[in-house]
């Protein structure tokens, strides 16, 4: 029946609407183009400068937009949409429609009904942006979002109610609805997905399937987290903690890479060769963020039991499908292993070839050190101690090298990355007879003490070096621990540091954490992303059936049915109880409480108020003590008659309470210097 | 077939309200005579939450999941907080209200809390929305009733509904106050030489009503409703001392008996206007007056009483049960 009527926003309800528009849109900044982002600002403002300007001949604060402006509106924003079809993929392409229609929709609110769509969009807008995002902190911006949202609503049924209780009444019900809400998360049987949904074309992050010169140097300006690792038992000591992503095993003269193009290397589809020996074994858990590529990190020789995950003949890890969002698994690794002690001799053969025309003085160098040296392992100590007692240096910012030019590295510039010097040793080991790949990954991480977890991030990115041996197989040797010792020691030496800070600006999370108070903040609130992983991110399918297997045993179905009903009857008693708690309705407010002071301190001069006499009668009593003192009282009980008995607005009843209080003061001090 | 299927579901559940909520004069609203059903946007928002389920499972997003769960709960949450704001409230409405055709009846109805309550809407089946934002404590609200036939106005059951807290669920209680208001004839003005001087013998008392032919001015008096436009004082009203109509002295009488007879040949409905009128002249002049309607007479008296009373007769004058169904 209330659809009937023309329902119109005021100025305070529409700059609200507003609001909650321009967070919602705000929450896919990332998202959207810069010409959709514009046009439903343009939208906004269109919508503000109405509200804003007062019109005489409007009677109502309400926008009305003239029929030519919204149709201008629409066709800019169709027309944003299908040129950029294409390039936007189909999910957002869908983002981008339903947040035009969202951002427009508010030019023309007739009815109710428009009304209501607006704020139902706005919710499905706010649950859409999590697929995007799913960190705590985003988590709670949204939260917000939803919370202005249906402060909005609420407003609309309780007019004339303070602003703030909007806010603080929605709160309320929403803090009402987490138990059920939790119960329903935990006990409420997961389903698998009905149908294939497109997935967003985000940029991949982390590192890539190829290898240059400069790139790594480039991601180690990087804060974003890649991943967390949590030890079940004890834990590697931090330079021993090698994160291995990938091999690359072709280089073509400019770059290492995993594939031949698009294609694998043949033999990486095999299972992997691992000899367990005794030694170490560390259990740990791995919660990859999203990267929307494949690879994830083990340490080396990692066993893991998870049919989503595969683990190829170079021991790296790989997920059936690109990694989207939070993903979380279990590993085992062993320390002492052997890595795939026979390669046969095609591998052999694969991992020494070298395109014949590229850095020759390497080459040059690898043919003459075959020569020198009889034993393998002397040609590598050999190399190693080049890098340790020639002046080579460990920068962020490596001096350009003419065409990746190894040689050039080499010989001439001696300055740069880990890339620079891992990929030169592999080449170096090629030439010299030696099969040998390019390792890339991660090294050490961030203990974080509160959460009792070992963060990795991006500037943790590392390339290094495996060479096989006869009777060894794979060995890992890493060239930055001989050019930078500290580099694998440390997270990263403090004069790398400060290069990084002097990159990447006045304000980084690296300079800024030095200070030991806010570093501690920051693994604090790290900590809490953490478990907000844990617990809710990769809670899934698998986790739930295991959860409710352990907690409830036999016949979990029903028993997950019965608390989430117990949850369910539990809130509703919550409420229930509320209702019928005893209100303080009849509370006296502030101006009472003055006024019943006053009569303590007329009381005290003898003057007492009988329970039958009007305040105005007291009048005669005081005038026989103090005559100016009787003026100020028969002024004060003017407004106390106003007060006590005629109908006020809130407005008018808050000025003269206050002014009231004043007067009852001044009167209750001149009482006392009499 | 359906119309009729509908009617009977209708009068069953008419014949269960009665029992349920029976006639009274005051109401506390509880969870005896509330009803509580999600509105057509509660019902749009329950297809988004299914939806947000949906979008959380196909991208196992678990985020969107805990969202699509909040929102749910949120739902009954809002449920509950919608039936508590209702619960507790009182009403009081007296059973009678009187007005003339024409007019907009303002029957009132007292609410009475002990904490506030949002967004009431009172209306009886066929009248306007009365719409009170928030009752804190108590509060008087007034009912517009349109009005378009003398006699009872039977106007049904009253109905309070509010969509607190956020319009998802209506909440809503139908009340029986047993109201029965009474629509008096709209006063028609009649000059006073039109009327036929009756002077019967078997008229009790008043009989010797006597008329002088000139209209000697007497006095101005506030404007009554029904009194002609022509005798109202222009000048007056131009000064913006009021709206005032000129009387001129005429010799009543002591007392008479108003009655058909004594009017202009008009219509049945047109006479009793006209007799409203002069119930309401009499009335003002503070003079001793009586009513005779064919079979129903009323004494001789005057005062407030007394002219309700007239007035009553004459709203159901010549009706067989003198009520309007609406």
């Amino acid at each position: 029946m209330s659809e009937t009527k023309p329902f119109l926003l005021n100025k305070s309800l529409h700059l609200h609407l507003l609001l909650v528009q321009l967070s919602t849109v705000a929450l896919f900044a990332n998202e959207l183009t810069a010409w959709m982002l514009a046009i439903i600002a343009l939208s906004f403002l269109w919508q503000f400068t109405q509200l804003a300007v007062p019109k005489r001949t409007r009677q109502h604060h309400s926008v009305s937009t003239p029929k030519l402006v919204t149709v201008l509106f629409a066709l800019a924003g169709a027309g944003v949409i299908v040129v950029n079809s294409k390039s936007l993929g189909l999910l957002l392409a869908m983002v981008h429609l339903i947040c035009f229609a969202y951002g427009i929709k508010s030019l023309e609110i007739k009815s109710r009904k428009d009304f209501y769509i607006i704020i139902l969009i706005g919710l499905f807008l706010h649950a859409c942006a999590f697929i995007f995002i799913q960190s705590i902190w985003y988590a709670l911006v949204v939260l917000t979002v939803i919370l202005l949202n249906l402060a909005l609503l609420y407003r609309i049924f309780s007019v004339n109610v303070a602003h703030l209780k909007s806010y603080l009444s929605s709160l309320k019900l929403l803090a009402f609805s987490v138990p059920f809400a939790v119960a329903l998360f935990v006990f409420f049987p997961r389903l698998s997905p009905f149908w294939q949904v497109p997935l967003a074309n985000t940029a991949k992050t982390g590192l890539g399937s190829d290898v240059q010169p400069g790139d790594i140097a480039k991601l180690a300006l990087s804060d974003a987290l890649a991943f967390r690792v949590e030890f079940a038992g004890k834990a590697p000591s931090k330079s021993q903690m090698y994160w291995r992503a990938m091999t690359m095993s072709y280089y073509d003269g400019k770059k290492w890479s995993r594939n031949n193009g698009n294609r694998l290397p043949f033999y990486l589809m095999q299972k992997p060769n691992i000899n367990y020996l005794s030694g170490d074994t560390y259990q740990y858990q791995v919660m990859a963020e999203a990267s929307n590529r494949s690879w994830l990190f083990s340490l080396d020789t990692a066993r893991l039991d998870n049919n989503k995950i595969t683990q190829l003949a170079d021991f790296s890890l790989i997920s059936d499908k690109p990694i989207t969002k939070t993903v979380n698994y279990q590993v085992v690794s062993f320390a002492n292993a052997g890595k795939e002690l026979n390669l046969a001799n095609r591998a052999k053969r694969f991992y020494l070839r070298i395109p014949e025309d590229s850095n020759p003085k390497l080459q040059r160098l690898g043919q003459e050190l075959r020569q020198r040296f009889n034993d393998k392992q002397q040609i590598i100590d050999h190399v190693l101690n080049q890098f340790r007692q020639q002046p080579y240096f460990y920068t962020l910012e490596p001096p350009v090298l003419v065409d990746n030019s190894l040689d050039q590295f080499y010989f001439d510039t001696q300055t740069g990355f880990c890339e620079h010097y891992a990929s030169t040793f592999a080449f170096l080991m090629r030439a010299a007879g030696i099969p040998a790949r390019l390792v890339t990954g991660y090294l050490g991480g961030e203990y974080n003490q509160q959460g009792n977890y070992y963060s990795i991030y991006q500037y943790d990115a590392h390339a290094w070096t495996e060479v096989w041996l006869e009777g060894q197989g794979w060995v890992s040797v890493d060239p930055t621990s001989a050019v930078s010792p500290e580099r694998v020691s440390d997270d990263m030496s403090n004069a790398l540091r400060q290069q990084r800070v002097n990159i990447a600006g006045a304000f980084s999370w690296q300079a800024f954490s030095t200070n030991a108070l806010i570093a501690k903040l920051k693994m604090q609130i790290e900590a809490i992303d953490y478990q907000w992983n844990r617990l809710v991110l990769s809670y899934t399918v698998e986790k739930q059936t295991e959860f409710l297997k352990t907690l409830l045993g036999q016949g979990r179905l029903w028993k997950a049915a019965l608390v989430m009903l117990l949850t369910f009857v539990l809130v509703v008693g919550l409420l229930w109880y509320r209702d019928l708690r005893p209100k303080q309705l009849n509370r006296r407010s502030n101006w009472q409480l003055q006024f019943d002071k006053l009569f303590i301190q007329l009381s005290k001069i003898g003057i007492t108020r009988e329970p039958s006499q009007l305040p105005l009668q007291m009048i005669n009593d005081i005038e026989k003590v103090n005559r100016s003192l009787a003026v100020d009282y028969q002024q004060l009980c003017l407004n106390y008659e106003r007060l006590s008995y005629s109908q006020l607005n809130a407005k008018d009843n808050m000025a003269i309470a206050k002014q009231f209080i004043e007067q009852c003061k001044k009167f209750n001090k001149q009482l006392k210097r009499l | 077939m359906l119309g009729a299927l509908k009617q009977q579901v209708n009068q069953r559940f008419n014949q269960w309200l009665i029992k349920r909520v029976p006639t009274a004069q005051v109401f506390t609203l509880s969870n005896r005579n509330i009803f509580i059903f999600p509105t057509l946007f509660g019902f749009a928002y329950l297809v988004i939450v299914l939806l947000l389920f949906l979008l959380g499972t196909n991208y196992q997003n678990n985020v969107i999941m805990l969202l699509s769960y909040l929102m749910a709960s949120f739902f009954v949450t809002t449920m509950l907080t919608a039936f508590f704001n209702l619960k507790g409230l009182s009403l009081r409405s007296a059973k009678t209200h009187n007005g003339f055709v024409g007019q907009m009846l303002h029957p009132s109805v007292t609410l009475q809390c002990d904490k506030p309550v949002f967004d009431i809407n009172l209306s009886y089946h066929n009248s306007a929305v009365s719409k009170i934002n928030t009752v804190e404590d108590c509060q008087n609200a007034k009912i517009a009733l349109n009005t378009s036939k003398r006699g009872v106005l039977r106007p049904g059951r009253l109905k309070v509904l509010s969509e607190y807290p956020y319009g998802l669920f209506q909440v809503w209680a139908r009340l029986d106050f047993d109201h029965q208001f009474i629509v008096f004839p709209a006063p028609k003005a009649i000059a006073t030489k039109q009327l036929k001087a009756l002077v019967t013998s078997d008229q009790e008392g008043g009989a010797n009503l006597q008329e002088t032919s000139g209209d000697e001015f007497n006095e101005l008096r506030s404007f009554l409703p029904g009194e002609s436009m022509a005798r109202v004082a222009w000048k007056q009203l131009a000064r913006g001392q009021g709206k005032f109509t000129k009387h001129y002295r005429h010799n009543l009488g002591e007392s008479r008996y108003l009655s058909l007879e004594m009017l202009p040949n008009v219509s049945l409905e047109r006479k009793l206007e006209y007799l409203s009128y002069l119930v309401l002249q009499y009335h003002q002049l503070n003079a001793q007056y009586g009513l005779v309607l064919t079979t129903t007479k009323i004494e001789i008296n005057s005062g407030d009483l007394h002219r309700d009373e007239c007035l009553t007769a004459l709203a159901m004058y010549a009706l067989p049960n003198g009520v309007i169904h609406e």
